[in-house]
């Protein structure tokens, strides 16, 4: 027998790039599905948002009947009889590769590698500024791609097959052959097209507040960074031109650079109407409400004077006068047994008005929600008088 | 490939068959590493296409860009054999992957395991890639990959013994039988006339315990037309690979054998070429790193050893006469062990390439002396801690009963859980794990496989297994498909999970 080189046409036969693609978007799926999991992983929230991160997935696999414990085995070398090859819990992170007696079986955890951009867009993807009004001088810019054109060359991946056959028909019939599909020749191809949207929209301000008094904890900072954190990255990605301003309280307030924004904290008392004060004034001061959207996002763990709520809502509710959105999250320790919420979350939470929103924040898993709650896009898009849901 | 090198290529296969070799005539293809990767991932050159391939693709693919392994040859059981050889490849390596594939080749045509394998699986193959391939425009991808990863979940249920094509049970049929009466029977009060009794036969399904679970569903589920098809298809190319893994220590070895055994008397080799062979073959043919154990070299080293060994014992028979003149094939000493034979090296290497499995093989070829030279033990769990997790791992043993025995556990239906369907009715699915495996079943994999079972029965699932103390685990998949997995202590339900 011969030797052929390359006799069969493999190009056509390569199935494990497609399939692998498959597999990627399998990856994809189950990645969206936990992403309220994946999302507050402190990994991702401390890179500079360029980097690679490795997801765990748990189970992408197909399943079968397995073997559970470890199955012993055989090797080859020195040693006795009792002798240790592999101290218990080491080099969890090695298994399979051959080279050590690894634990052969027990959950495929599969480590995924996404850019935290790609898992932006991922989570981001259906979020949006809730409220977003048209203003004066258009500023903000979101942009995305649109398959809008047909031509008569491009990648197969975008083959047109519906307008191609179409084309095909047609020359037919001017050929005056009966007007049918067949004899399918390159001229007939189409494909479709993108182009570039960009919407403009109206200029956008957001103001971030955060509690950094004493009684906020790690866990209840490790919370509000994490969505403060999420949310300058969808304002990034989503919105090429929306002003940000940090605010930063205890007792008092103040504007803070967004780098000092997730690493101050104080012990001082707290008082959060100092915020809302200070955000206000900027608001009444530098922008005029026909050509601003404004949004304001407050976190803090309630532990607030009666007296001092009391007063935020009342600005609150002029806030409200003048701006789209205002939400509030409250970081809380779970706490199964009694309704824990704050005398200023009860003061919010009873503004009846659709364009504040509150949350509560008990852990990491919350994050998503929250996010979700806060950037519903699809609110605001009809008329406003609906009353907004729990 | 030079046209110098394809004369040697014939060269090779006529010393291989003047030297005793028979393989199916072997279709040699020079191709680029990618499609290397493609059909190791496959275990075809054209199969249906399915997410997991993708990841194994993936998967080779890093590793060989890494440059982490190298694969340099792939040869498919098929009639004729199709070998693929990276182009990376140096002449000589070839010529040692050429005798390797010879091997390889004769190994398939003549072991028994492989005798009921399709020898036209290339196309077939490619033929089920198309169908599957309309049934995913037809049906959609998602619809037809999920349909696949339930087969996936359940292809090592099959029954090698009662082989691919069979019949379906013989429907339930009433039999008529006459029975006499006892004697003495008016003495009893009872009848003195025969009486005929109607006994209804094969009136539960199935009527013995079955193991192989794709065909049992395959034929009695409900399911659509492409459903069917596509776990046919599974089956069929299932049956195809299954003496692969039965025969991995074998194979490699016999293939390995053959390459030393050919190049060593292949007279156009110059001295250099000499030494860059016995460099390749001692890559090829080594230990394993790390400890590891490569199968090529356990197969190796086995079949020399039984070359050497028994051309030893033929040489003893030769003197003896009164053994010459018996029937005796071969004569063994008072401690059993054997002394003389009729057979020499080469002819007792043919018959085991020809009977045996890699079970077999290892538990009649692995000796003592052998083990030792080879320097094996057993490794485990030591067992100390109740979490599995917190064991340290440790040497077990070097003994070559040990050693064999471990060695052959993994390989007892290919390392699939011996299940089996005791009874299926509309009350649903009963699946009984024997109760002589001592090892047990993961339960999160267990759990979604019953699920993967429940979609295709469509009625509750059961399973009987056991936990590592012999206790009686069952689980159960509902009517709405929820599970619930319930511990028996002494026939009392102690623990409940849902």
């Amino acid at each position: 027998m011969g030797i052929l080189k390359n006799k069969l046409p493999w190009d056509l036969h390569q199935r494990g790039l497609r399939d692998s693609q498959r597999h990627a978007k399998k990856i994809k799926d189950a990645i969206k599905k936990n992403l309220h999991h994946i999302i507050s992983q402190e990994n991702i929230i401390t890179t500079d948002g360029k980097k690679t991160t490795k997801v765990p997935i748990r189970y992408l696999d197909s399943y079968y009947f397995r073997y559970g414990k470890m199955r012993d085995g055989v090797r080859h070398g020195d040693g006795e009889p009792g002798d240790i090859l592999r101290p218990a819990k080491m080099d969890n992170d090695d298994d399979g590769d051959g080279t050590k007696p690894g634990t052969d079986i027990g959950m495929d955890v599969y480590e995924a590698e996404i850019s935290v951009d790609e898992l932006t867009e991922l989570m981001l993807a259906d979020l949006g500024l809730p409220f977003l009004e048209d203003k004066d001088r258009k500023q903000v810019i979101t942009k995305h791609v649109e398959y809008t054109d047909i031509r008569k060359r491009g990648p197969m991946s975008n083959w047109a097959k519906r307008r191609t056959i179409v084309e095909n028909i047609r020359r037919n019939a001017q050929e005056g052959n009966p007007p049918k599909f067949g004899n399918l020749r390159e001229e007939d191809m189409r494909f479709r097209s993108w182009n570039e949207h960009i919407e403009r929209h109206s200029n956008a301000v957001v103001y971030l507040m955060m509690d950094r008094s004493g009684s906020m904890d790690e866990h209840k900072r490790y919370l509000c960074k994490a969505t403060f954190w999420w949310l300058c990255r969808f304002l990034e990605k989503m919105y090429d031109n929306v002003e940000t301003v940090f605010i930063a309280h205890d007792y008092d307030a103040k504007v803070v650079p967004e780098k000092d924004f997730f690493t101050i904290s104080n012990d001082g008392g707290t008082r959060c109407s100092s915020a809302y004060e200070l955000a206000w004034k900027d608001i009444q001061e530098s922008r005029p409400q026909n050509s601003w959207n404004v949004y304001c996002f407050h976190f803090s763990d309630g532990d607030n004077g009666t007296e001092d709520s009391g007063r935020c809502a009342e600005l609150v509710k002029q806030m409200l006068e003048r701006i789209n959105m205002f939400a509030y999250g409250e970081v809380e320790w779970k706490n199964p047994n009694w309704n824990s919420s704050s005398s200023l979350m009860d003061e919010l939470e009873n503004i009846d008005n659709p364009h504040m929103m509150t949350a509560i924040l008990e852990d990491k898993e919350d994050v998503y929600p929250t996010l979700q709650q806060f950037l519903n896009k699809e609110i605001g898009s009809q008329d406003d008088d609906e009353p907004r849901g729990n | 490939m030079n046209q110098n090198l394809e004369k040697r290529f014939e060269e090779i296969e006529i010393l291989a068959r003047k030297m005793g070799l028979d393989p199916f005539p072997v279709v040699f293809e020079e191709v680029p590493r990618d499609i290397i990767w493609n059909v190791a991932s496959y275990g075809l050159p054209i199969r249906m296409g399915h997410w997991s391939f993708g990841r194994s693709y993936v998967h080779q693919k890093t590793y060989g860009e890494m440059g982490a392994s190298k694969i340099y040859e792939l040869i498919l059981n098929n009639n004729p054999s199709m070998a693929f050889l990276d182009d990376t490849n140096d002449d000589v390596s070839n010529l040692l992957i050429a005798a390797h594939c010879y091997g390889h080749s004769d190994f398939f045509k003549h072991n028994m395991l492989f005798a009921p394998t399709n020898r036209n699986m290339i196309n077939q193959a490619e033929q089920n890639a198309r169908i599957i391939d309309g049934f995913k425009d037809k049906y959609g991808i998602d619809a037809v990959e999920d349909w696949m990863d339930i087969g996936f979940g359940i292809d090592g249920h099959i029954d090698i013994n009662l082989g691919e094509d069979r019949q379906k049970y013989p429907p339930a049929e009433h039999v008529f039988k006459t029975k006499q009466p006892l004697p003495f029977a008016d003495l009893f009060g009872e009848s003195t006339k025969p009486q005929v009794i109607d006994e209804i036969k094969n009136d539960t399904i199935p009527p013995r315990p079955e193991r192989d679970i794709l065909w049992f569903l395959t034929n009695y589920a409900q399911m659509l037309p492409w459903q069917r098809e596509v776990f046919s298809i599974m089956r069929s190319e299932a049956f195809y690979f299954y003496p692969q893994g039965q025969t991995k220590i074998l194979n490699e070895g016999w293939a390995s054998f053959w390459h030393a055994e050919i190049l060593l008397n292949y007279w156009n080799l110059t001295p250099a070429e000499h030494l860059d062979f016995a460099n390749a073959h001692s890559r090829i043919v080594c230990p394993g790193y790390g400890g590891s154990l490569n199968p090529y070299y356990v197969g190796f080293k086995i079949l020399t050893d039984v070359k050497k060994r028994w051309d030893k014992y033929y040489d003893e028979g030769k003197k003896d006469a009164a053994f010459q003149k018996s029937d005796e094939l071969e004569k063994r000493d008072e401690k059993d062990e054997i002394v003389m034979s009729k057979q020499d090296g080469y002819a007792k290497l043919f018959q085991i390439r020809t009977e045996e499995d890699d079970i077999s093989f290892i538990s009649n070829y692995l000796t003592r002396d052998l083990c030792e030279k080879l320097n094996l033990y057993t490794y485990g769990q030591d067992g100390n801690s109740e979490d599995p997790e917190d064991d340290d791992i440790i040497i077990k043993d070097r003994k070559v009963d040990e050693v064999r025995r471990t060695l052959v556990s993994r390989l007892h239906n290919n390392g699939v859980p011996p299940i089996c369907i005791k009874a299926a009715d509309d009350t649903g699915l009963f699946l009984k794990h024997d109760d002589n495996d001592e090892l047990t079943l993961e339960p999160v994999y267990t759990q979604e496989t019953l699920k993967y079972i429940f979609k295709v029965w469509k009625r509750p699932v059961f399973l009987t297994t056991h936990d590592s103390d012999g206790d009686e685990v069952k689980y159960e998949v509902g009517k709405d498909g929820t599970i619930t997995e319930k511990k028996f202590e002494d026939g009392n339900a102690v623990k409940f999970t849902i």
